[in-house]
């Protein structure tokens, strides 16, 4: 009986522990390393083209072969409301549009590590609760091409925690997101000009 | 008893003394300058171009915000003006860049930034802008007279 118990303990200790390296640490460490990248601009170096300005353009920019400027500007609205977002601000002189979307950001690692941290310290550690997401089109003559447009997309979120205070505020640079919005907006383009 | 009483004097004298460096009134804050005079800040934050077409200038500049990583917030070629934010956790800035007719033959730019809760009075960081305007306008940026 009391062997049993003991191995009882231990295994709930080891469950603990393995959730707790699992998703807690996985997540913090994964936040943690991305908030350094961010950190690593410095104050000063905020108005610096830095290394990566190029390729990051790279990622972020497409060309189409359409003259109508104004054709895709309407398309990239039409796939911003596809995904939820609400426009906020058009110019179609400048080609400019910004699009948000508040959404919630409750992450299951960061939720189990709080619930965790709280079991352990007895203290509660604020966690993400909510996010606004920006997305910020530009869409522009190509350079020596009239017959073409390029369209450049930046992505951005806000993140506030369980306290309202602001826990991230962040530029998002996985290529996978450039991937997918561009491979929706061919799709959306076509859309448009199909008049669906 | 005595001692209980010197001890919460001091710890009083202390708690004014931290709040010395807070304002009266942080309405103040509404016309409040920094330490630049006026004339100082329009230097740092303003160049001519030597070009008359403003729609391009402006595209331009968004293009050049773009590259900076801003998000563009606000555009208006009427007025010349545009907004962003760079998002980069505690050292996120805004930006509000405007593009006007300076004469016959000359725009002005000016950009103004907002970081860490206050108007950006480093003039090498309104320079390092400039510089790649400059790169993406490919025109030189005068300084003002």
């Amino acid at each position: 009986m009391h062997i049993t118990r003991q191995a009882s303990k231990y295994i709930l200790f080891l469950a603990i522990i393995l959730f707790f390296s699992n998703s807690f640490a996985g997540g913090m460490i994964n936040s943690a390393s991305k908030n350094d990248k961010e950190d690593e601009i410095l104050a000063a170096d905020v108005l610096k083209l830095t290394s990566d300005s190029m390729s990051l353009r790279q990622m972020q920019t497409r060309k189409y072969e359409i003259s109508d400027q104004g054709k895709v500007i309407q398309s990239a609205v039409g796939l911003l409301q596809d995904d939820g977002f609400i426009v906020e601000e058009i110019n179609s002189d400048l080609g400019v549009i910004l699009g948000s979307k508040n959404r919630e950001a409750v992450e299951s690692g960061q939720v189990a590590g709080a619930i965790i941290v709280a079991i352990i310290f007895g203290v509660s550690v604020p966690v993400d609760k909510e996010q606004k997401m920006n997305a910020s089109i530009v869409v522009s003559q190509a350079p020596s091409d009239p017959t073409s447009s390029i369209v450049r997309v930046t992505f951005s979120r806000l993140v506030w925690n369980t306290a309202n205070e602001l826990s991230k505020a962040e530029r998002l640079e996985d290529p996978e997101i450039y991937q997918i919005f561009f491979s929706k907006i061919s799709k959306s383009l076509f859309l448009t000009e199909q008049q669906i | 008893m005595k001692k209980f009483t010197r001890i919460s004097i001091a710890a009083t004298i202390l708690l004014l003394l931290s709040l010395q460096g807070c304002v009266k009134d942080s309405k103040q804050a509404l016309f409040q300058t920094g330490d630049a005079s006026a004339v100082e800040l329009r230097s740092f934050q303003s160049r001519v171009f030597d070009t008359t077409d403003r729609l391009k200038t402006l595209k331009t500049v968004i293009a050049t915000l773009q590259d900076l990583g801003f998000v563009i917030a606000k555009a208006d070629n009427d007025v010349g003006v545009v907004s962003g934010s760079k998002y980069a956790n505690r050292h996120s800035a805004l930006m509000t860049v405007t593009v006007r007719d300076k004469n016959e033959t000359q725009l002005f730019v000016r950009a103004s930034v907002q970081q860490h809760l206050k108007a950006v009075e480093d003039a090498a960081i309104y320079q390092d802008f400039f510089i790649a305007l400059e790169k993406a306008m490919f025109l030189k940026a005068h300084q003002v007279d």
